[in-house]
Parts: C-alpha cells; structure tokens; sequence
C-alpha cells in the first residue's frame, strides 16, 4: 500500500518558484532518502506533507486520504520531525512529551516508553532551553513518535545526534519500517542515508530528479573482473584508455578493475579482453557510491 | 478535540509564567486594598486641614467684609441697598463660619454613629454654600476651593444617602467590599484587572512559534480553525477565572473583614444607557444596579483585550513583538489624545478611548455606554475574523529557538 503519495506539487514564495511538479511515493514499510542541498525544495516538500505549507497546485495522498479533501483522516497518522526540533523551551523535557501527549491523547504507559526512548533520563525533568541541540532532537523524536505513525516525515533527524544517537535512530527507522510505517526523511548526512534508505529521491532547484536522468549516475561504471594472472593486457587496456573506452583501470593478482566511460562500451572491453586470450573467470559491477552519486548530479551544469 | 482542550489547558497551567502571573496579581490587590485603607485613613486628616483653611479663609473675609460695611455705614449712610448687600455677604460668611467650626468638630469626632448626622450637615452646608453661589458671591475670589459641578453631584448623592437611609462611607476610599469593586472599574485601577489578562494572553499564539512547536501543533489532524477556537476558549475561560476569582476572594475577605458595603449605595450613573447618544442626566443608582450594567461591560472589556492580545500575538509570531505592538498602541491612544481635543469624531470609532467602565457609565464616551458596548463587540468579532483568516490561509514557517 502507499503511505504517501505526492503528485505533481507546485509552490512559489513570491516570484520564487520553489517545488515544481513534484511527484514521487513511499510505500508502507520503506524508508525513502530525500535528497538535495539547502534551497533545493526539501523541507518545503515536507511542510506541504506535514500541512504547514500550502502548495499551490497538486495532490498529497496520504495512507489513501487526500490531505486536501480529508485531512483529519490524512494526518491522523502523520508525524512529522521539520527542520529545527519543535518544543516549548520554557517547559521541561517530561512536560514537553506530556503536553504532546494529551493532544493526541496517548497513554502515560507510551509516555513513559518513548521517555526511555530518548535516552535522556533525569535531564528529562530539565528545562529544554537548557538542552543542547542532540537532546533537542532526541525528544522530538521522541514526542513524533508518541502516536504510533504509520507515516513518519523526518526532515534531518541525525543533525545533533551523537554517534549512539545516529545509530539507536537508524535502527528505530528500521523496526518502524519493519512493523509497515512509511518513512521519508532528509539529510545531508548522506552516508547515513545511504546505510539506512531503501532508495532515495534527488530534488534539484524544485525539482524531482526522474529515475531516467538519475540513471547514468546511479548505474555503475566500475566493474571488477576476476582474471588469470597475466600482465600482458596491460598494453591493451592502456590502449582503451587512450581511445576513451575506459577511464582508468587497476590490476592485481588475480583482480582487474575498470572504470568505463559509457556502459555501452563494456561490451567493447570484454570482447577485446577475450580476443586477447584473457580468461575471464567472473564480473562483477561495482555498487556506485552516493557520495559519487550526489557529487554528479549536483555538480555545476550536471541535468 | 477533547485532546486540543486538554493540551490548550496544560499549556496554559504549566509555564510558571501564569504563577508568576497569579502572584503579581495578588500583589496588586492587596496593595490596592492597603493603598486605599491608608488614604481613607488620611482622609479626615486632610479634610481637618482643609477646614482648617477655608476657617482661616473665613475669618479674613468676615473682616473684610464687616469692616467693608463700617466704612459704606459712614461714608454712604443713605445707601441702604449698597449696605444691604454687604449685609447679606456677612450674613453668609457667618453662617459659613458656623458650618465651618461644626465640620471641623466633625472631623475630630468622625464614627459610624455619627455618620448620618454628619452628611446631614454636609448637605446643609453644601445647599448653603450653593446659596451663596446663586446670590453671586465671588465666592472663589474670596479663596474658597469649590467647583461648581461638585456641589450639586455631592447634594443629591447625600440627599438620596438620607432619603434612602442608607450607611455612608466613611471616605471615598473606604474598603467595603462594595466600595472596592467601584475603585476597580475606575482610573488607574482598572489595569489590575486587565493587565493580568494582557500578561496571560501574550504568548496565546508566539509561544508556539518561539519554540517551533507550531510544526506538531498544526500538523496534527485537528483544523486550524479548531486550533484557534480552542486557544481563545480556554485562555478565555482560564484568564477571566483567575481574575475573576481572586476578585471574588478579595471581595469576601474585605467583606469579611471591613464590611461589604451598602448595596443601595448610591452611584451616579448616565440616564441614557440604552439610547444612542449620550444625551441624558446624571442619576443615582443602588450600587447592585451599577454592578449589573457595569459587569456586563467588564466581560465585554476582557473579551477585548484576549482578542486584541490573542491577534497581535498571531499576526507578530512572537512574544516581545507582541508587547511592543502593545506598547505602540498605548502610545498611539496618548498621541490621540494628546493631538484631537475630546470633542474629536476619532474617539466615536476608538475603542481605547473611555479607557475605564466607571467612565462609560457616566458619559464620558462620546455617544452612550450602549453604542460603547457595541463598538466593542463590532472591534472584537473584526479581530476574531482577521485572525482567523491569517491562521487558516497562512503558510506556517520560523520559529526555533
């Protein structure tokens, strides 16, 4: 079933056009990454989801319920973490989670449960304007977490979370996604993303990178071949190089590795290996790194 | 929405802000209270001393005036009409003198069994003093402090004190419990009772945007309407019940106490309440009417300062922007009133401008307490409005701390 549908999104801040026909879905049970760099429509995004935002045209569906036409029903599973923690400072920490608590009317049991959650212990009775940013956005987890969602919006939830913050969170993220609740979140802790996301979205100046013109960057272009030992291709695979076949290669034991300009030309570069007499015993393409990934799509004059 | 409710009331009960709030208020009160049973203790002090005066006054007049018509006897002996007039001007002064010595006797022995007895003089020397007004004595010229609205006002509030047989004050600022409800509604005193309530309704919206909480707020299922409704009622219900309340206390424990208080206690009053112009007289009514007129109008009053404290706080998202919009309309209504005389058609349409419940009552609003009312009712449903469009049409962004 779908979680959250966003279909054709469109909103401007004045003349700033900020989302433009924005369109993607996350399922039940999936963790999807939103991905971009500041300004790019993120959290923008995620304010029209979680309602704070109008968008000017376009459909949000969520679990089934049109925010536009049944919101009570849309949102009434909806979390939503967006951007800096949400709390009242001059309140302390429990009183925080109680007050959030009786708006949705959840049992002082799951109050005490989501306390312990967020680690926070005795400094759960300390004013919040005395946490530091990593407490603060321990207990809006915390409180985002009070209900139960089926649908969790998380606009950088590891910003401030120490090294045992990131990882509890990170497996949190998974139990949720274990037990059917949609995820979408953002970071630009990409790495993290990429240990925790089933896929991720790209959205570049309002706009959602479509799979097609993501794929030259998601495909890879690495692939590792296991050889018999033999030097003697190194003159043929300099050769490549030189035509522009591959951009570069490396070579070990029992181990070639070689990063092509095109995908089409792996074909060209096998068939050359195998005319050559190399024995090719297996292939095996390289995973491409996000960070690569994201360096491509978002470096200047990229899509 | 029993949820919104019971997060509305948390959010209101929680802050040490509202204790803090409670306290000061508490203060107030009974320095207000202290205030008041000091200067009516000074009360018959400076009354003595103000006799004491116009005695001083007197006696120099009497001479004057006597030696006035030794001089107008020998020079002009067949004037008799010149002599005459001077006559009745020692005539008066005499009996001013006699007055005089019998009120300053009053104030040495001034108690609750003597009370009538004393307005019954008061009366008598006010109507002697009114006399002597309508004979065309210069009577200011001769160094008497009077003015000439006062003596009126002051005859009838003690005739009907007489006819009606009821205790009077022993001062102006007696504490009957009656008395101390009056004070409240008036000039300075009225913002004991609406400055908590500016103070408690400040944050009503800013709060939520201070600390970003707004973003779990209004993304939960509940309709920005419901939100707003919801915040107005209980801060409403909330504000006005700690007001209310401690009022009411006050009230008993000075009744208790000190008295309550006549209920027939006469309060001068504008006839022409339900008219639309102000264009009727000063009547006395019991203090239990006033009470009623007036109580209506301090419902009305609060229900305006929420609202205006509630939309201010709305429109700036925050809670210092709120305090200085509020100060930057007590300095607009001073700049009114220091720009346009009382006269000015701006005040018909500005609902600061009678300033105090007692004020509206007895016509200071340009038209009648009535259209007051109105003018206030029409103000708090505009802001009501304005707000809500905001709350519903905005995009909802900011706010960390």
């Amino acid at each position: 079933m779908t979680a959250l549908l966003v279909d054709k999104l469109h909103k401007s801040f004045g003349k700033h056009h900020v989302l433009k026909d924005v369109s993607f879905t996350v399922e039940a049970g999936e963790i999807v990454g939103f991905i971009g760099p500041n300004g790019a429509g993120k959290s923008t995004t995620m304010k029209c989801v979680a309602n704070l935002v109008y968008p000017d045209s376009g459909k949000i569906v969520i679990q089934g319920h049109d925010l536009k036409k049944s919101r009570r029903q849309a949102l009434r599973n909806l979390s939503a973490l967006i951007e800096a923690p949400g709390l009242y400072p001059n309140l302390s920490g429990i009183e925080n989670l109680k007050l959030f608590a009786s708006l949705q009317r959840v049992p002082n049991k799951q109050v005490e449960k989501i306390g312990k959650y967020t680690g926070l212990g005795a400094r759960l009775k300390v004013k919040v304007s005395k946490y530091s940013m990593g407490m603060k956005q321990r207990l809006a987890l915390g409180i985002a977490l009070l209900a139960s969602p089926t649908i969790l919006v998380l606009d950088e939830p590891f910003s401030g979370l120490d090294p045992d913050g990131v990882f509890q969170l990170r497996e949190m993220m998974k139990k949720l996604a274990a037990e059917g609740c949609g995820i979408l979140f953002s970071s630009h802790q990409i790495l993290q993303m990429d240990k925790v996301a089933d896929r991720n979205i790209f959205i570049k100046e309002g706009r959602i990178i479509t799979l097609a013109e993501a794929q030259p960057y998601v495909i890879t272009l690495n692939y590792k071949l296991a050889i018999e030992q033999d030097s003697g291709y190194l003159e043929l695979l300099s050769n490549l190089k030189e035509s522009s076949v591959i951009s570069d290669f490396q070579q070990d034991e029992h181990f070639l590795q070689i990063s092509l300009t095109s995908t089409d030309h792996l074909t060209t570069v096998l068939a050359e290996l195998i005319n050559s007499g190399c024995r090719i015993n297996g292939i095996a393409p390289l995973t491409a790194d996000i960070e690569n990934v994201y360096r491509a799509i978002y470096s200047q004059g990229a899509l | 929405m029993t949820g919104l409710f019971l997060f509305e009331g948390r959010r209101f009960w929680k802050p040490k802000k509202t204790r803090v709030i409670i306290l000061l208020l508490i203060i107030t009160l009974v320095t207000f209270i202290v205030f008041n049973i000091v200067q009516d203790k000074l009360y018959w002090i400076k009354q003595a001393a103000d006799l004491t005066i116009e005695r001083v006054v007197i006696e120099s007049e009497v001479k004057r005036v006597n030696n006035e018509l030794l001089l107008l006897k020998e020079s002009m002996p067949d004037n008799l009409e010149a002599a005459k007039n001077v006559e009745k001007q020692l005539d008066f002064l005499t009996n001013r003198r006699y007055y005089n010595i019998q009120q300053i006797n009053y104030t040495k022995h001034n108690n609750k069994d003597n009370a009538m007895a004393r307005v019954e003089l008061w009366l008598e020397s006010d109507r002697h003093l009114l006399s002597g007004i309508e004979a065309g004595f210069p009577l200011e010229e001769m160094g008497f402090k009077i003015s000439g609205a006062e003596i009126p006002q002051r005859i009838s509030v003690n005739e009907y004190l007489i006819q009606q047989k009821v205790q009077p004050l022993n001062s102006p600022y007696e504490m009957t419990a009656t008395n101390f409800i009056y004070k409240l509604f008036d000039y300075p005193w009225i913002a004991i009772i609406l400055l908590p309530l500016f103070l408690l309704n400040i944050d009503i919206f800013s709060a939520d945007f201070d600390g970003g909480a707004y973003k779990v707020l209004y993304s939960r299922h509940f309709s920005r309407r419901g939100i707003y409704f919801v915040k107005f009622i209980v801060r409403y219900v909330y504000s006005m019940l700690i007001v209310s309340c401690l009022l009411a206390i006050a009230f008993c424990l000075i009744g208790a106490l000190n008295g309550y208080g006549e209920a027939g206690y006469p309060i001068s009053y504008l006839s022409s309440f339900h008219q639309l112009t102000a264009t009727g007289s000063q009547v006395l009514l019991p203090w239990i009417e006033y009470f009623y007129r007036a109580i209506s109008l301090y419902l009305i009053v609060c229900s305006f300062i929420i609202i205006l404290t509630g939309t201010i706080s709305l429109l700036t998202k925050d809670t210092l922007g709120t305090l200085s919009v509020s100060i930057c309309i007590l300095f607009l209504d001073y700049s009114l009133r220091t720009v346009f005389n009382n006269e000015s058609s701006i005040y018909m349409f500005w609902p600061l401008a009678p300033s105090v419940i007692n004020n509206v009552l007895q016509g200071a609003y340009r038209l009648s307490a009535l259209a007051y009312l109105v003018l206030l009712i029409a103000t708090t449903i505009v802001l009501l409005a304005v707000g809500l469009c905001v709350i519903v049409k905005q995009d909802l962004k900011g706010g960390s701390f």
